[in-house]
């Protein structure tokens, strides 16, 4: 049974420029009650506690969550009003003011079902607080399908380090959602490695609304047999001053079909944002295929906005060069694939140390 | 030890033929000299013996120590003996100089890794003999290396993975003297009856650090003459527009198609 759907607002399935897909296919069936726990070490939950804030588990209610109902009433993404709509199960960190958080949160969900699988993971972080989170979703049983809402409000002046690795044992379908809604010179670096297997849709936002915020999206995904990705990222710039980057590059191995998008929207009043946008794709083998679409919607004049895009193999010059010192072909494509994903591991390691 | 023979070597690059028959000997321990103007090919001999898959040989043949190369991969004939260090070296930002080197090391090795540690200290000794910056062992290999850090990072990696037979194609473009100097002690380091060596080049100043055993002049295609080092000096007085005059009756102009 499909879910019923809000009928009194707008929403609507996204429009994920460039890709094609079915939104069936990553509509929950039914309300999710598969089993599942969550984990995290136990340093980062003592120093959370101790600053007044918490990490903790929900199953149902979405109200006491900031930000939560704002971002139900005025979507416009039906993926996001059907996740809403069922029962939130999840887990919420949530800071109060001035909470620095030294040792980086460990925090792993993990399910070994065989139902679908609906995940919220809720960040909520007062002025001035500080956190770093690994945050990992496990599909570890034969989970056919799932839907992943990571998402919050960070308050002024706030500064979330989030490092997202997503992974699952067999093929699936996965949704994954992101709503980031971010104030006052408040800053976000996201990493992201989603590596479900199979198809997955990723619809990632993040909404610089303060003077000032900024956000960094990176994403790395490697394509293998059968896998279908296609992954927007997007970020909306309301406020003055503000920045955003967005990196995304995937590797795409036997007959995966990988395509990104990325849009870096400024809206009028945001004077003086700055958005720029890298996304690649390196083909290793000739039967798979992907597709890079970088846009910009800039409804603001004084404004610096950039893209760079690309599609293609490893440079045969390069791998020449590499087996020219002896390297067997397989250990030099090795180089230069891991060659091309550096910048993002980078950017990832970067933000863990 | 290696042998090099070039028998009758006549490629194309693109559809257009380059190479009209070259013939060449290098005995072990021996260096030689490859001049000639620009566009004669030099480095489409370079490239082809190292086995560059953008030069088609259409005939003839390249012999190391007896057996033919020609239907061996690059990294075949890079384990076998052969290394080029290359006009244009590419930057791979990636891996670290000293990942690099190690990993080539360790492909020439059957596979079995080579020790870290003697490693580090023979980099490192060689790094301070060709005077590079110690820092440059972790950076990316040629990652944002000037054209003679470039050049002097071919030298080192040749010292590490000591070939048999090394092929430098203009190793002295771009360099200036201090850096010529340095890069002419590599080779002159190298030098041994184990070692053999064709060093490619436009200009004459390189042989005055380097003297060579022979000394070759390749034009439009061809090896049309060879002698001693005295021919390098005497080509830098009178300039190859002469030697192509006074050649002319023998040279093969307009890379006739046979
Ligand atoms: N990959 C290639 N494809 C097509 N033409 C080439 C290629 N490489 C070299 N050539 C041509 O072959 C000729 C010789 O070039 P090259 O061997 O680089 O000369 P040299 O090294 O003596 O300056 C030139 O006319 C050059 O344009
Ligand atoms: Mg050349």
């Amino acid at each position: 049974m499909a879910i019923p759907l809000n009928k009194t607002t707008t929403a609507s399935y996204p429009r994920i420029l460039g890709i094609r897909y079915d939104p069936a296919a990553f509509t929950l069936p039914d309300s999710s009650s598969a089993a599942w726990d969550w984990e995290a070490n136990a340093e980062a939950l003592q120093a959370i506690n101790a600053a007044g804030g918490t990490v903790r588990r929900i199953n149902g209610a979405t109200a006491e969550l900031s930000g939560l109902p704002q971002l139900l009433a005025s979507t416009d993404n039906q993926f996001v009003q059907q996740h809403l709509q069922n029962p939130v199960q999840g887990m919420v960190i949530s800071l109060p003011d001035r909470a620095e958080i030294t040792p980086a949160l460990n925090l792993t969900l993990r399910t070994e079902s065989t139902l679908p699988v609906e995940w919220t993971v809720w960040f909520d972080l007062g002025d001035h607080s500080r956190l770093t989170t690994k945050l990992t979703l496990d599909l570890a049983g034969e989970v056919p399908q799932s839907n992943c809402l990571i998402g919050g409000t960070l308050a002024d002046e706030s500064n979330l380090t989030l490092i997202t690795d997503t992974q699952s044992h067999q093929a699936t379908q996965s949704l994954l959602l992101g709503d980031f809604v971010s104030a006052r010179d408040a800053n976000l670096d996201w990493s992201l490695w989603p590596q479900t297997k199979g198809q997955l849709l990723g619809d990632l936002n993040v909404t610089l609304a303060g003077t000032g915020s900024r956000a960094t999206l990176n994403l790395a995904r490697y394509g293998y047999q059968d896998d279908w990705v296609g992954i927007r990222g997007k970020i909306k710039h309301l406020g003055q001053h503000t920045f955003s980057r967005i990196n995304m590059r995937g590797v795409l191995y036997e007959n995966s079909r990988v395509n990104f998008t990325s849009i870096g929207q400024i809206d009028h009043g945001a004077s003086d944002a700055d958005a720029d946008q890298e996304s690649r794709l390196m083909t290793v083998e000739p039967h798979a295929k992907g597709s890079v679409n970088p846009v910009l919607v800039i409804d603001e004049n004084d404004v610096r906005a950039g893209h760079a895009a690309s599609v293609g193999q490893y440079d045969e010059d390069e791998i020449y060069y590499l087996q020219s010192r002896g390297l067997p072909m397989a250990t030099a494509k090795q180089i230069l694939i891991d060659n091309f994903m550096e910048p993002i591991w980078r950017l990832r390691n970067g933000e863990v140390g | 030890m290696s042998k090099l023979e070039i028998r009758n070597l006549k490629v194309n690059a693109g559809d257009e033929r380059i190479l009209n028959g070259v013939n060449l000997q290098i005995n072990p321990g021996e260096i030689h000299a490859l001049m000639g103007p620009n566009g004669t090919g030099k480095s489409t001999l370079s490239e082809t013996i190292m086995g560059n898959p953008l030069y088609e040989i259409v005939d003839g043949q390249i012999w190391l120590d007896g057996q033919d190369i020609t239907e061996m991969s690059v990294d075949e004939r890079a384990r076998t003996a052969v290394f080029l260090a290359m006009q244009y070296p590419m930057e791979v930002a990636g891996i670290s100089n000293a990942d690099f080197i190690h990993a080539a090391l360790n492909a020439r090795n059957q596979g079995q890794p080579v020790a870290v540690l003697p490693f580090l200290k023979q980099l490192k000794a060689n790094m301070e003999f060709l005077e590079i910056n110690p820092e440059y062992a972790d950076r990316g290999l040629n990652a944002d290396f000037s054209g003679g850090e470039k050049k002097r990072n071919e030298i080192l990696q040749m010292m590490m993975l000591r070939p048999e037979m090394a092929i430098l194609d203009e190793i002295d473009s771009g360099l200036d003297i201090d850096a010529l100097k340095i890069v002419a002690k590599g080779i002159n380091a190298m030098r041994s009856t184990t070692f053999s060596c064709l060093m490619v080049t436009h200009y004459q100043r390189l042989l005055n650090y380097v003297v060579p055993d022979v000394v070759h002049i390749m034009m439009d295609g061809r090896i049309v003459k060879s002698g001693g080092p005295e021919l390098a000096t005497d080509l830098e007085k009178t300039g190859y527009a002469e030697l192509e005059e006074t050649l002319g009756s023998e040279t093969s102009h307009g890379n006739s198609l046979e």
